[in-house]
Formats: C-alpha cells, structure tokens, sequence
C-alpha cells in the first residue's frame, strides 16, 4: 500500500519549508544551526493530526526517506562550520526520535475516531498552543506587560518545537532538557501503540 | 535651498548614524542581593547581561561594558525580576556611572595603529549549487519510489553520502579567531589584536581596549559574570570582532642569535625588500636559515613600514597567534 496522496503531499510542503533555505545566501545563515533549521518543518507537522490511516511504517518510512537527505546536509554544513561532532550528532539524533515518533504517533491514532480526537487534542495543546502561547505571553513581556508564568514555560519546555527553535542558534544555544520533549515524544508514541492495540481489537 | 540643505544634513546624520563606528564604555553596577538576571540596556538595542546570583546581603560593585554607535546616556536601563510578593525581601542593582573614557590606544605610535587589522575569512561554509541538484533529485526520486519504501530509503542513504562529501568546511585563509602581536624592537609599546567570529573574550577586562566590529554597524551584547575576575564575553553574530589594545614590548626578546619567546613556524623575514621563507626558529635558538623567497599571507605583508627590515611568524604551539615584529637587527 502507497503512502495517501495527501500525506505525500503535506509532507512534500513541509520538504519544500525544510530545503528552501538551502538554495539562499549561506551568509544569511550565520551563526544558525542548518541542521535545526532543516529539522523544524518536519516536526512540527509530523505530529499534526490526520483523519484516515494507511499504513503506518510505509507513511513513516516514506517521510523519514523524504527528509533524510535535507537534515544530512543540515548536519554537513553545521560539522563544516566548525560544530562539535557530538553535539551535531545528539542534535541530529533528538530531532529524528521527535519526527519519527510524532509521524509515528499521529498515523496509528488515526484509525479510531476516540483515539485521534485524543492524539488531536494533546498535539494542539502540548506541541504546538502551549509553545505559541508561551511564545505571546513572553513577547508581551517584553512590552512591559506581564509576561508568561513559569509554570507554562516549564509546559512549554517539553514541547519538540520549543526544544528544536532553542538550537536554532549555534552561539546561544538553549539549555532546556532534552528529557522533557522526548518524554512527551514517548507518552505520544504510547498513545499510538494503544491506539493500535484498540483498532486490532475491534477488527478482531 | 534652505530645504535643500536641511535634507542634506538630514540626509548626513541618518547615514552617520548608520555607518558610525560603535565606541564601548564601561559601567559601574553596585549589585544588592538577592539578586539575578539583571540586563543593561540602551535605547538602540546595545545590551549587556549581569550573569550569575548574589544571595540576600551579598553586595559586589561590577564594571559592565555596553557597545553603542549612538550617545551613552546618564544612566542605561537596567532590569532584573522583582518578587511579586511584597513581603518577600528584594535585592537591588545602582548605576554608579561611567568609567572615564581612557584612549586605549593613545600609548602605540600612529603607524602601528593604522595598520590593517588581522584577516578572519567567513566560517559560514557556502552551500555547494550540486548539492541542492542532489537534495532536489533525491526527494522527486522518494515520492516516485513510494511504493517500494525500502528503495526510496536506499535513495535517501545515498543522497546523505554525497551531500557529506559535496559540502567542504572553509578553506585556508578562513580562521575564526586570530592573535596578532605587532610591535617594532625599538618601540616601549606593542599592539595586541584578538579577532573572532560572533564572539570574543576580554581576559583583562579591568585593562584598557578597544572593541571594532566589521561590519561597524553590528549590534553587540555584552556578558558579565559576577564572579570576580571573570572575562568578558562581547557577542555579535555573523560579525567579526575584534579587541585591540597596548601591550608590553617583547623588544629585548627578540634578537638574530636568540629567540627568547617560543618555537615559531613558519617563519618569514624582509630584508632589503624581498621577502624569504625561513626555516622553523625554535625558541632560544638563533634565527633559522633561509629556505626560498617565499611572501607572508597578504594580510601580514600590507602597510609595513618601508626600509626596515621585518619578521612574521606564526606560534607554533598555538597557531592562531602570529608574531610581527618591525626592525629585527
């Protein structure tokens, strides 16, 4: 079985996002990690939630050949810009466990309408609202209003979007813990296999 | 034409805002704890961050660097968070005021001033055209093959492996951090240049220096820790830093039958004009023999005095520092 026509075509939007900045000046780039920058259109929608399931390991294998080659080029430029091969590889390695598992998660909660309004649910608010609205609420800070309380910072924190944005920069690179988004990559993920486990029930 | 000369001037101020050389002063912070993450800051951006905790009672007075093109102001603005609680005891952060501007550079002789600063190429590695060919025909080659993922993810391999070898790291001439000592074996003082990309230390940050950025406009934040004798960190990415100041002559260190410093290589000397390669010259060794006329990098070779004779080297431990030195006798 294919991947559907409109994963192939959300994913090839999120490729068209991740390979775009390639083909512009390097020097705009200065100071960035190309290896974030590559990997952030891929994980921020490849947990969004989708409506009909095909199979699941083709779709991820599909995506996870798609975006493959833009995050190796990522991580070349970073490695010849003078990044430490550790921290190119535990990068590297964190944002393919994020992707992988959301595209994973979102695609096996997909066969049951309980289960996606679940996975919907839980992406909107812990992957991508809390990220936002923490992101609005600092942005008011700023403006001398009352900016976001730490409790939602500490949310946000866990998010694989938040996580991805603070390596953007190469020179200041946020310190938050890996822990957090990968532990809500896992609980997403755990979703999935129950998700499965229920619509094999059922067909039985 | 009075118009006329108004935009004229209107038209000067914005460009000299614009194209103005940032100058760097030094602020006097008295810092009350409890007390952290306190930010200096000026009207055009320029910032300087205060790093580190005191606890409650603990007092230190900091000297905080801010980098503006603009005019300092009587005092920046400084922020740090406040308890919402009342009750809670609140620490506190005074602006003492500004060090008394001091010319870093007023003891080195004008021409050892004027002279160029050292070269630092882009550490942004270009994006080879191929590589963007490849990515391009890897990914229509993945969704024609998306029936048969496993050979789509052969193709994806694949590309990966030619992309690590398209893209190559910059080339020589492209260093990220240089030292250049300069000096003349007659002169009192030398002149000390560290050069960086995005980011640069200040070691002695008590002592006298200048900071230029290229581009001049860059805008540039400042850290501070509260640790005494800690360094400065001046940050500007995707700019090139660099901190001058006056160092202590290593005249008297340097003579043709000792070299009292340390091991140099490579080396090149000008005498009468011509430049020549020299072998290595290992530290309390005479200076080494010749191995061929040979030029320094361009950047070390410009705007040298004339009719005298010159030495550049290159530390041979630590290879970002090179050694230029005016009137070898």
């Amino acid at each position: 079985m294919t991947p559907r026509g409109g994963s192939v075509l959300g994913a090839c939007v999120a490729w068209v996002l991740s390979a775009g900045p390639f083909v512009l000046d390097a020097s705009v780039f200065s100071g960035a990690s190309r290896l974030a920058l590559a990997a952030l259109p891929w994980v921020a929608c490849a947990g969004l939630p989708t409506r009909a399931s095909g199979n699941v390991a083709r779709e991820v294998a599909f995506e996870c050949a798609l975006f493959l080659p833009p995050l190796a080029l990522g991580a070349a430029l970073d490695l010849a810009g003078g990044a430490a091969r550790a921290d190119v590889l535990w990068i590297g390695g964190a944002l393919l466990a994020f992707a992988l598992g959301l595209a994973f998660a979102s695609r096996a909660a997909a066969g049951q309408r309980r289960t996606r309004a679940w996975h919907a649910l839980a992406w909107i608010v812990l992957v991508a609202g809390i990220p936002v609205l923490f992101g609005v609420l600092e942005r008011f800070g700023t403006l001398g209003l009352s900016g976001a309380p730490a409790w939602l910072a500490r949310i946000a924190e866990a998010s694989p979007i938040t996580w991805t944005v603070g390596q953007l920069s190469s020179s200041a690179r946020s310190s938050s813990p890996l822990w957090l988004p990968l532990g809500l990559v896992l609980a997403f993920v755990a979703l999935g296999i129950a998700a499965r486990g229920v619509a094999r029930e059922e067909a039985s | 034409m009075i118009r006329a000369c108004a935009a004229l001037l209107l038209v000067l101020l914005l460009a000299g805002a614009v194209f103005a050389e940032p100058t760097t002063r030094i602020g006097t912070v008295q810092l009350t704890g409890p007390i952290s993450l306190v930010e200096l800051s000026l009207e055009d951006g320029a910032r300087a961050r205060i790093l580190g905790e005191l606890v409650r009672g603990e007092t230190r007075t900091l000297f905080v660097p801010l980098t503006s093109a603009g005019a300092f102001p009587e005092a920046p603005r400084i922020d740090y968070p406040m308890p919402l609680d009342p009750a809670t005891p609140a620490g506190s952060a005074r602006f003492l005021g500004w060090r008394p501007a001091t010319e870093a550079l007023d003891p080195l002789p004008p021409g050892l001033r004027a002279r160029a600063r050292p070269a630092l190429g882009d550490p942004t590695p270009a994006v080879p055209r191929a590589s963007v060919f490849v990515l391009l025909v890897a990914a229509l080659l993945v969704v024609f093959l998306r029936a048969r993922v496993l050979l789509a993810l052969a193709v994806a391999f694949g590309a990966c492996v030619a992309l690590f070898v398209l893209v190559r790291a910059p080339g020589a001439g492209s260093e990220r951090r240089v030292t250049l000592i300069d000096g003349a074996l007659d002169a009192t003082w030398w002149r000390r240049v560290d050069a960086a990309w995005h980011e640069i230390e200040v070691l002695d940050a008590h002592g006298a220096f200048e900071l230029a950025t290229d581009p001049p406009a860059a805008r540039v934040s400042w850290e501070v820790r509260v640790e005494p004798d800690a360094p400065w960190r001046a940050r500007a990415p995707g700019t090139r830093l660099f901190v001058t100041r006056a160092q202590d002559t290593l005249a008297g260190r340097f003579t043709r039958e000792r070299n009292g410093v340390v091991d140099l290589d490579p080396v090149w000397t000008r005498e009468a004009g011509e430049w020549s390669r020299l072998e290595p010259w290992r530290a309390g060794a005479p200076l080494s023999v010749r191995r061929g006329p040979e030029s320094p990098p361009g950047w070390l070779a410009q705007g040298l005095p004339q009719g005298v004779s010159m030495l550049v080297a290159r530390d041979a431990v630590l290879p970002s520092t090179w050694l230029r030195v005016a009137g070898l006798p």
